[in-house]
């Protein structure tokens, strides 16, 4: 158990000739929430699925847990992608079946109470449920297992702030507390006061990687005011990343 | 009450000088059980490690006491509170003579400000 | 885990095929009740006698209409057999649900066996229903004249004519032979369509385009493998006209090998393509 949970040496990750990861090296203990922090094409979304198998490496190796990304490892993710997931012929208690079948870490009790909670109706199919419905859901899956990696592509992009209030309520309080949770956004802000650590993407290498409080001592000023700073130059120079 | 958090500060150290007025308020009183650490982290919308760091700074400033494990209560000694009382109260009088000083006013007027605006509210 | 992914997956195909399924076999019932209907009731105007298929032109009109579609319904059921099998692979592996199949504790090759055997199974099923529906049709109803139709001068003639001098026990053989060699046809066609689309997964633009390109270019090769004398002498099956009609003629003299060594060779193929696409969603997956 005393291996890293996160161990990244140097990672590539090449699209044709655009690098998306140019030499990653990172490693993340159990226990923490780290905020994966960079502006949009900063290789935050890469460097995740390269963490729960959906793409591989151009080089360099991945180990979570210290094992290579396969079934083994997948069995203690847990991932929230940034896109629905869902099979259109399926209802809500299908994919909460689906879970149970395939995650021995997973909680049915625990997932059809916070559905309920939510009024979420899982006799419906998931085809007619609106996006924010099936966010909830997707979230319920996610969070309800017992996982020691929960890997969170952008969960609070375009939510409102409800919404985004009970996306992180329900991060804090449902993680165990002897495993990582890593939350991708651009929007430091919201999440800033629920991460351990930040880790600074920036065009495909992660420039900065400290405790949250560390940072704040050290700066004098908050996670978001510094991460406007370290990005701030990329608007002058080129436009948009 | 609400947690209020800024930016500039490490967050463990506000949410523990906010735990502490809660202590000198006497909201929660002395002897008497603190929330639990997960509890707490949820009410302010914070991460549990930092909650945690800060009810530990607690209790190496003596308000708390107790484990995480056993659960943490108020220090019934009384003049550890009263201590910090004062300790925050003096620096309530710091921050008041910084104002003043920044408005141009000395400290010799500062005691005749406060008298004028007790007499004022009664 | 392989049982649980094919529980999901014949779930999925049952939603998918079921109502086809039964529009196949209630179409098949209504045009027979449609066609007795009509018979009956121009014998009752005294149109025609019983036996004596003359029907007036709007009558005939309405009981073509109903061929018609029943004929469709059941070259619509194939269509969405193989349809249904590209795009559960396509969609359910390598598209967004693919984010969900691939981050499952279970190995590539139990995902492609599951959608394979699943793919498989609805294309047997439809191969039953088709036979069921067309038995439903034309019972009772000149079968004979329809099944004499459709074999004469067809291989199927030729293989009746080579097979009569067969005991029972021989021709049975035969067709459980036939019928293996058919299920591990429709292995390698699935698995090549497979590979064909793992390949095309590939590159990074024009997935689409280069999947169907892959199957082009595999359907080549393939066709060049036929090409190998030894391959062509051991698995030609002929057919050939002569005095006494169509005979078949195998180049290796013997039937029963002639068939087996077409169905390892089946199997083979059909290995190969798994192996080839196992390979590229292990160590190559790039799902953006």
């Amino acid at each position: 158990m005393d291996e890293k949970i996160v161990s990244c040496r140097g990672l590539v990750k090449r699209y044709g000739k655009k690098t998306a990861l140019a030499g990653v090296d990172l490693e993340l203990e159990r226990g923490k929430i780290v905020g994966l922090l960079g502006p949009n094409g900063s290789g935050k979304t890469t460097l995740i699925k390269l963490l729960c198998g959906l793409l591989q490496p151009t080089e360099g190796a991945v180990r979570i847990g210290g094992k290579p990304v396969g079934p083994e490892t997948k069995a203690v993710v847990s991932y929230l992608p940034d896109r629905m997931y869902f099979a259109d012929w399926m209802k809500g208690h299908d994919l909460v079946g689906l879970f149970a079948d395939f995650y021995k870490d997973f909680d049915r009790k625990k997932c059809e109470d916070m559905c309920a909670r939510l009024e979420l109706d899982t006799g419906e199919r998931v085809k007619a449920m609106s996006k924010g419905t099936k966010e909830k859901l997707q979230l319920a899956l996610v969070m309800c297992r017992n996982a020691q990696l929960y890997l969170l592509d952008e969960p609070i992009a375009g939510v409102d702030p409800a919404a985004r209030d009970f996306i992180l309520n329900t991060i804090i309080t449902n993680y165990n507390e002897a495993s990582t949770v890593v939350i991708s956004t651009h929007l430091i802000g919201d999440i800033e006061k629920v991460l351990d650590e930040a880790v600074f993407l920036k065009e495909g290498k992660a420039v900065l990687h400290d405790g949250v409080d560390v940072i704040r001592e050290r700066e004098g000023k908050s996670v978001d005011a510094l991460f406007r700073e370290v990005f701030r130059t990329d608007g002058r120079e080129g436009g948009e990343a | 009450m609400d947690w209020k958090l800024t930016g500039d500060r490490p967050i463990w150290q506000q949410l523990t000088e906010q735990v502490a007025l809660r202590i000198l308020t006497g909201e929660y009183p002395p002897g008497s059980r603190l929330p639990a650490v997960r509890e707490l982290a949820a009410q302010a919308g914070v991460n549990p490690n930092t909650m945690q760091r800060a009810m530990a700074q607690l209790e190496q400033d003596g308000l708390a006491v107790g484990s995480r494990t056993a659960g943490r209560t108020v220090t019934v000694d009384g003049a550890v509170i009263a201590a910090a009382r004062e300790q925050r109260a003096q620096e309530a009088a710091r921050q008041y003579l910084d104002a003043l000083a920044a408005l141009g006013y000395g400290p010799e007027d500062a005691g005749r400000l406060i008298e004028e605006e007790a007499e004022r509210h009664g | 885990m392989l049982g649980k992914l094919l529980k999901y997956d014949f779930r999925s195909m049952w939603k998918q095929f079921a109502i086809v399924w039964l529009a196949a076999l209630v179409l098949a019932l209504v045009a027979r009740l449609c066609r007795g209907q009509f018979v009956g009731v121009k014998v009752a105007l005294g149109f025609a006698q019983p036996g004596f298929y003359y029907q007036g032109p709007v009558l005939q009109a309405l009981s073509g209409v109903c061929e018609l579609v029943f004929v469709c319904v059941l070259i619509a059921m194939f269509v969405v057999a193989m349809v249904f099998a590209v795009q559960r692979f396509y969609k359910g592996l390598l598209g967004d649900e693919g984010y969900l199949m691939h981050t499952l504790p279970v190995k590539p090759r139990q995902l492609i066996l599951s959608k394979l055997l699943c793919a498989e199974a609805a294309t047997v099923i439809s191969v039953l229903v088709a036979l069921a529906s067309i038995g439903i049709f034309v019972w009772g109803y000149g079968e004979r004249l329809i099944i004499s139709g459709t074999i004469s001068g067809t291989i199927l003639e030729a293989l009746l004519r080579a097979v009569t001098p067969l005991s029972w026990g021989e021709i049975w053989l035969l067709l459980a032979e036939v019928l293996v060699q058919a299920l591990a046809a429709g292995l390698k066609t699935y698995l090549q369509i497979y590979a064909a689309i793992t390949i095309g997964h590939l590159f990074q633009k024009h997935r689409v385009a280069m999947s169907f390109a892959a199957y082009v270019v595999i359907s080549a090769l393939l066709s060049l493998l036929r090409r190998v004398p030894d391959i062509w002498v051991l698995t030609s099956v002929g057919v050939i006209g002569g005095p006494d009609g169509p005979t078949v003629v195998t180049t290796s003299g013997n039937i029963h090998a002639t068939i087996w060594v077409g169905t390892g060779l089946y199997l083979v193929l059909a290995a190969v393509f798994f192996l080839v696409t196992d390979y590229i969603l292990k160590r190559r997956l790039n799902l953006e």
